[in-house]
């Protein structure tokens, strides 16, 4: 017994500077995290400012019906989970891409000049990046339409109400925004790995090629599979600016470009029904958390020293 | 990879922990420093009394916030409020505080303060939150303070325009007294209309101004002959929506129909949309209009449009030349019309309100004081404004000043009585008179009065809200064919359940006709 206590105080005597490491964290988490859970209970009430929130009367799973009232509860859902997961496949492949092209470059200079250039995106806001997708698509004045397509003797096409291109244009400028900042943690990686086993590779005779292959990738997959299992954490979400700002908040387009938040937000804004509100952030946290067991289950079969928990 | 996971949540933790603290509202206690200044020597209270009415000059002091939108910096709000609160002080031991904060963020300030607690007594907003506020205890009542502490409100503001800020029997809100009737009309750039040389003296409706557009479209090519605003264009009508939400009386100015029907599934509309789309096909309305995210008025004002749907009322002309820039020439295709819904600004007292009677005195005060509304619409004199015409009660911006670099911007529709306030510079000099008459000759709809409780069918209400703001702004600007688009939103607003919506309206304007006639 007393021999397990003193081994129990040493372990933490051992280990004390690193849970002081954590306190700050966990704290924040608790505060900003876990007291807020008890908002959860507005989404099953008629929330009345006045009473409160322990005193407004409890209506059961009615604030829930607006969401399932009509086939756009489908459409959002899907609209949702299959952008983000166009984001993370694309995002993944072209993020990787980048770094593994960044690192074989040996100039320094040009290394960060292009490090920089692809960052830019990132830093700048969406709604100017509405914009500047807006000069490249509006009929009045825009680029495609003034100069590009007459070039090709096309005629112009009326971007803002026309559904069918949206998908690819809202991947498009999620990657050339995200690109930046993805490869950034990835091309981290990459100048981590052991020198050491490109030079044995090459000494067996390994081009370029084979080195990606079988040396470089094998030893991104850890940070692959964590960044992925966060990504489909958040698979749920959507990037509010993406989806409305930079269509415009065109009605044509609703059907591809509505996502659960555009559409809490459009039809709550003026509603000012903070329970209904309330009721989509559960839902949508609901499946965003039984996506990421399903998720964290599948690798657990798959690789079980890469999984989350 | 577990460090690298950690190292990422020490980031992420460090970023965030510190973006709630940013922020605080400042200018809460601004008004409290004035409360030493003036003591009880009081001329007004005394004549008061000889009236027979009670001497509030001894209530406890109190201080009632006010808030209201407008780019107003804070310490100008604070010269303004310690001004106002000269005037309340001697009388009521009140002082005010005025905070001001800019029209985009304004609702969801609201919202904030609201939520959270603050201190707040008394909130400019419009009608959209009218039933909603109501229904989730955002507002208070002011019924029971009226009797006493407002009892000039009681007297000066007509039953049926209390009726249309009553719910369930009571009144909750004073309505700005400003013009409250409108008709629809079309204004363009008079300058552009003469060069036509198209005779414009004879437009009553909107299809009359395609000769016009045309000759428009003709003579100035690189111009848009109908510009749209932040994606919208006003629809020519004379439905009453009956308080907010789909279902309308399709025509007020029938006072014998009183049918909730849908709007857009009436010819009126159909027509409206079809002809819309006939014009974009005919280059005559900018392209994209229903993605536009700029004000009409600026696209005139930058020589990009021609012209623009809008609402009328006197002084119309002066207002939009104020924005564009340009000499304006104004149709008018709708009878003046008015409905609960043109009541549209209205004054609250949030449930947050330590003392709600003392903010309905205050309503009381600014809404029949003349010095006191002037100070609180049009700030300091000599800082923000300057009597240009003592006798005729015009006034206009001081010397290097205008509305750019103005620390307490002028809006007099806002206030709750615009019309004891001094005239300003460039508006008719009898503004007020006009507009009064203005009032005096609108159609009365016969739901006037009648305002609506969505609380049954806030499901479908919502999803129809989405249902609309998918199609409205297309149909409602040319911009998608309504052949196609027009079938697919009423099918879809059925589906989203638009005809439960219309009974309940129905079934409520039902019964409050039964018992007003």
């Amino acid at each position: 017994m007393i021999k397990q206590k003193k081994s129990l105080g040493r372990k933490l005597k051992a280990y004390l500077p690193l849970y002081l490491m954590m306190v700050p964290g966990a704290v924040y988490l608790i505060i900003n995290n876990y007291i807020p859970m008890a908002g959860i209970s507005i989404a099953f009430e008629q929330f009345n400012y006045s009473k409160g929130m322990w005193g407004s009367p409890f209506i059961g799973l009615k604030n829930f019906e607006f969401l399932f009232k009509t086939k756009d509860a489908w459409i959002i859902t899907r609209n949702t989970i299959l952008y983000n997961v166009a984001f993370i496949v694309l995002g993944t492949v072209f993020a990787i891409a980048v770094a593994v092209l960044l690192n074989e470059i040996h100039s320094s200079r040009a290394k960060k000049l292009y490090q920089t250039t692809i960052l830019v995106p990132f830093l700048i806001s969406i709604v100017v990046v509405s914009y500047l997708v807006y000069a490249f698509l509006s009929s009045d004045s825009g680029f495609i339409n003034k100069t590009l397509l007459p070039a090709l003797g096309k005629e112009p096409i009326s971007w803002y109400t026309s559904a069918q291109y949206w998908p690819f244009i809202l991947i498009l400028v999620n990657i050339w925004k995200g690109l930046g900042y993805n490869c950034i943690i990835y091309y981290a990686t990459l100048v981590g790995i052991d020198r050491g086993y490109y030079e044995a590779a090459v000494i067996d005779g390994a081009n370029r090629w084979q080195q990606i292959l079988h040396i470089t990738l094998p030893a991104l997959k850890p940070t692959i599979i964590t960044l992925t299992l966060m990504a489909i954490g958040k698979i749920f979400y959507s990037d509010f600016g993406l989806f409305y700002q930079v269509p415009m908040n065109s009605g044509p387009l609703l059907d591809v470009t509505n996502t659960i938040d555009t559409y809490v937000y459009r039809g709550l804004m003026s509603l000012n029904n903070i329970s209904m509100a309330s009721a989509a952030g559960v839902y949508q946290s609901l499946i965003g958390f039984l996506l990421v067991l399903v998720a964290n289950f599948v690798v657990k079969k798959l690789s079980a020293e890469n999984a989350l928990f | 990879m577990k460090r690298f996971l950690a190292a990422a949540l020490a980031t992420s933790i460090c970023v965030t922990a510190f973006a709630g603290c940013g922020n605080n509202n400042n200018g809460s206690s601004a008004a409290s420093a004035s409360k030493n200044e003036s003591s009880a020597v009081s001329t007004s209270s005394t004549a008061s009394a000889a009236t027979g009415e009670t001497d509030f000059s001894t209530q406890d002091p109190y201080t009632v916030k006010l808030l209201i939108p407008g780019d107003a910096k804070t310490e100008d709000c604070k010269e303004v409020s310690e001004a106002a609160s000269k005037i309340l002080q001697e009388k009521y031991n009140t002082t005010l505080d005025i905070t001001r904060v800019g029209f985009g963020s304004y609702p969801d300030q609201v919202n904030l303060m609201l939520s959270s607690g603050e201190k707040l007594d008394v909130l400019y907003n419009n009608r959209d939150i009218f039933v909603s506020a109501v229904n989730n205890g955002q507002i208070v009542p002011m019924e029971e303070y009226l009797s006493e502490y407002g009892p000039d409100l009681l007297t000066e503001i007509p039953e049926e325009r209390w009726a249309c800020t009553s719910l369930n029997g009571k009144k909750y809100a004073v309505p700005a007294n400003k013009e409250i009737a409108v008709s629809w009309g079309f204004a363009c750039v008079k300058e552009m209309a003469d060069a036509t040389g198209v005779d414009y003296s004879n437009i009553k409706t909107e299809d009359d101004l395609l000769p016009l557009l045309e000759a428009a479209k003709e003579k100035f090519p690189d111009v848009w002959p109908v510009v749209a605003s932040y994606g919208g264009m006003s629809i020519m009508n004379t439905a009453d929506d009956l308080g907010a939400d789909i279902g309308s009386l399709e025509d007020c100015t029938n006072p014998d129909d009183t049918t909730v029907v849908n709007f857009f599934a009436t010819d009126t509309y159909k027509d409206i949309v079809e002809r819309r789309y006939a014009w974009t096909q005919k280059g005559l309305i900018i392209p994209d209009a229903s993605s536009t995210s700029e004000d009409s008025s600026a696209q005139i004002a930058a020589g990009k449009g021609f012209g623009m749907f809008t609402n009328t009322k006197p002084g119309i002309e002066g207002e939009l030349e104020k924005k564009t820039t340009k000499e304006m020439l104004v149709f008018t295709l709708t009878p003046v019309y008015t409905s609960t819904t043109r009541l549209d600004i209205l004054w609250y007292i949030a449930h947050n309100s330590e003392k709600p009677e003392r903010a309905v005195q205050v309503l009381n005060e600014i809404y029949t004081n003349p010095e006191l509304e002037n100070i609180c619409i049009n700030g300091i004199e000599g800082k923000h404004f300057e009597i240009k015409d003592e006798s005729k009660g015009i006034v206009g911006y001081p010397e290097g000043v205008d509305g750019t670099n103005t620390g307490y911007p002028s809006y007099p529709w806002a206030w709750p009585n615009e019309m004891i306030s001094y005239t300003w510079e460039g508006d008719p000099e009898d503004i007020w008179q006009q507009t009064s008459d203005w009032n005096d000759s609108a159609v009365i709809s016969p739901a006037m009065g009648f305002s609506w409780d969505n609380s049954s069918v806030l499901n479908q209400v919502t999803a129809c809200k989405n249902v609309k703001s998918k199609y409205e702004n297309a149909l409602g600007t040319g911009s998608i064919d309504p052949a196609t688009a027009l079938p697919a939103f009423l099918q879809e607003l059925e589906d989203a359940g638009v005809n439960d919506i219309i009974q309940e309206k129905q079934k409520q304007l039902d019964a409050w006709l039964a018992s007003n006639s």
